[in-house]
């Protein structure tokens, strides 16, 4: 993905070979219970281990950077250093040097220690996990690479955190993309995880919108009106070529991709109302699923494929509908609000985030297929086109507030919100890439 | 030798060829032959074809004039008209809906006329949407809107190949206030005439 992506070399030694398969069949922060209570860690100054001067500075870099790596993932409270009551700098930072009790009193459940050697432009970087409650390693790593090279080997040593606390990696390898408008005309933008490295992909000064990440991650579809009718593109992001793949004189809009990236969903009027169908990518053939003269558009698959949420006004209100991917068996999952838009289906259960009316805005929800009362996840201003991240623990949105439009992630359970792009006049439809393992 | 042999060949032939046309095509090809001839030779008949040229130009040239003041009148009248015809140039929707009003039914009958009237002239109804609601939602809205306006004006006659359709949604907003007056502005399919 990253075209000046350096190759890191990198070095895992599992410490404690016997600690680990103990750690990692411990769930530590149950990610889905709806009121995560967030996971309180300490987070040593890293250990400046040959003295190497005019790199002091990196022991509270090292620190500062981990700990703000992870807060945005929302999951974990970043103990104050100020209230630390031991220097393990100074004790040591090996299992045996650690003062567990002293920790375990400031509130802490986990302790990470580190220490660096730099010599010349090389870096060596040590990390280690500890449960300071059952006084023990959890997981240790050694990577070895440029000085240059040091955030990312703090982004892979919080992967490994995440994966021995909530069982997964995390989302620091995964980009969210958007339309963003300026000026009466609209762009597909991405930004990581956290905000940083934008970019711009489209520069067509026209109408572009709906980016839809592909699951193979090569590729990302959309709508643009640069040839003044809505068609439909692919762009391969590695080379940055883009092809039309549907075209029909009347309106055409994208939405999911099929598992395999081979197959789409998309919405077109080209028979007459608009209407959901299966584009086959590779002869361009349409198979049609929908048959009503009402609106039917904005169709979600379920993670395997045999089901499709959409929207309808099939009933004289936009509302969810549910069928199955043949097109059979439609049944109208939301009956609340008078208003409801914009289906996600969760990408590993079956929960549907949706944008639906609440006391006169507009507000993202969730909802069970099985139907049942909708959680309303925000509250602010308004909210629009939720996306799930791939592990389904994050969503991102538009928030509207203040006459101010956003790029948001937060949480699944509504909370941690955080802005990924703001500063344009208005933002629409993102979506969240899978893991493209970029660290 | 040979040169001399060649040139009285060529000369005789041609004295043939005279004898030849003089002698087989007397009365008819004469009165043809005069009338070129006269018209060729004389120095009058140079004056008359001048003559003729600055009439033809002068009518080349007072019909390019009618024709640019047939325009300017036409294009006074099309002023006049769009002026007082303001009106119709946009029709308005309520809320999430696409049905066309007894006003905007009414205006759409005026477009027909206009149509009927223009028969040369085509129509793209642009259809468009208030900013709230869903973006997707809205460009499917937005093509209901100019649809209805288009099947309307194909039950008064005008061939549908004459009207083109096009979704905005909500992406060319007139105004961006959030109010009622402007998000009314906003639903509308707009009539641009080409």
């Amino acid at each position: 993905m990253r075209k000046n992506h350096i190759v890191l070399f990198f070095v895992c030694i599992l410490w404690l070979v016997t600690a680990v398969p103990v750690a990692y069949g411990k769930v530590y922060i149950n990610i889905d219970s709806p009121s995560t209570q967030k996971f309180p860690i300490a987070i040593t100054p890293f250990k400046n281990m040959n003295n190497a001067s005019s790199q002091e500075s990196l022991s509270p870099w090292f620190a500062d950077t981990l700990g703000k790596t992870l807060e945005i993932t929302g999951f974990f409270n970043i103990l104050d250093r100020k209230a630390f009551l031991v220097d393990q700098t100074k004790l040591g930072i090996s299992t045996e040097n650690i003062q567990f009790p002293a920790w375990t009193g400031i509130g802490a459940e986990s302790l990470v220690t580190g220490g660096f050697t730099v010599s010349g432009r090389d870096l060596t970087l040590e990390c280690r996990l500890f449960d300071v409650v059952q006084g023990k390693l959890i997981v240790g790593k050694r990577y070895t690479g440029k000085l240059e090279e040091r955030k990312e080997m703090v982004v892979r040593f919080a992967q490994e955190i995440l994966v021995a606390l909530t069982g997964e990696k995390g989302l620091f390898d995964t980009k969210i993309a958007f339309a963003g408008k300026r000026g009466g005309s609209s762009e597909i933008h991405y930004v990581n995880f956290d905000g940083t490295e934008p970019v711009t992909l489209t520069n067509y000064r026209s109408i572009t919108l709906s980016p839809k990440w592909s699951p193979d991650g090569k590729q990302i579809s959309f709508l643009s009106y640069k040839d003044g009718a809505p068609d439909l593109f692919v762009m391969d992001l590695n080379r940055r070529t883009t092809r039309k793949i549907l075209s029909t004189g009347r309106l055409n809009l994208p939405a999911t991709w099929s598992a395999d990236s081979k197959r789409m969903l998309v919405t077109s009027s080209k028979d007459g109302s608009e209407e959901i169908y299966i584009l086959s990518l590779a002869d361009g053939r349409m198979t049609r699923l929908t048959n009503d003269p009402s609106i039917d558009v904005s169709p979600s698959w379920s993670p395997d494929g045999k089901q499709i949420a959409f929207v309808s006004d099939r009933g004289g209100t936009p509302q969810i509908y549910l069928m199955d991917s043949s097109g059979a068996g439609v049944r109208r999952l939301t009956f609340e609000g008078g208003y409801n838009t914009s289906p996600a289906w969760h990408p590993r259960s079956n929960r549907i985030a949706y944008e639906g009316r609440a006391g006169g805005t507009f507000q993202v929800m969730v909802l069970e297929t099985e139907g049942g009362t909708p959680v309303q996840l925000t509250t602010n201003g308004r909210s629009e086109n939720p996306a799930w991240s791939p592990d389904g623990r994050y969503i991102a949105f538009v928030s509207r507030l203040g006459g101010k439009s956003r790029v948001c992630v937060m949480n699944s359970n509504g909370t941690n919100v955080r802005v990924i792009h703001e500063g344009l006049d208005a933002y629409v439809s993102p979506t969240w890439s899978p893991h493209l393992n970029f660290y | 030798m040979k040169r001399y042999g060649i040139l009285l060949a060529v000369f005789m032939a041609f004295v043939l060829a005279i004898t030849l046309t003089s002698g087989c095509s007397t009365p008819k090809k004469a009165t043809k032959e005069d009338v070129t001839k006269s018209g060729t030779k004389s120095g009058l008949s140079e004056e008359e074809l001048a003559k003729q040229r600055a009439e033809q130009e002068a009518r080349d040239r007072a019909l390019r004039e009618q024709a640019i003041r047939d325009q300017e009148t036409r294009d006074r009248a099309a002023a006049a008209e769009a002026a007082s015809l303001k009106d119709l140039s946009r029709i308005y929707f309520d809320f999430d809906r696409a049905e066309l009003s007894s006003e905007a039914r009414e205006i759409l009958g005026k477009v027909a006329a206009q149509l009927k009237a223009s028969p040369k002239k085509t129509l793209t109804i642009e259809g468009n949407c208030d900013d709230r609601g869903t973006n997707e939602y809205n460009l499917a809205l937005g093509q209901q809107r100019a649809d209805a306006a288009a099947r309307y004006l194909q039950t008064l006659g005008i061939d549908r190949k004459r009207i083109k359709t096009i979704s905005y949604g909500e992406e060319r907003p007139v105004c961006s206030e959030a109010t009622e007056a402007c998000w009314h502005k906003n639903r509308n399919a707009t009539f641009v005439y080409r």
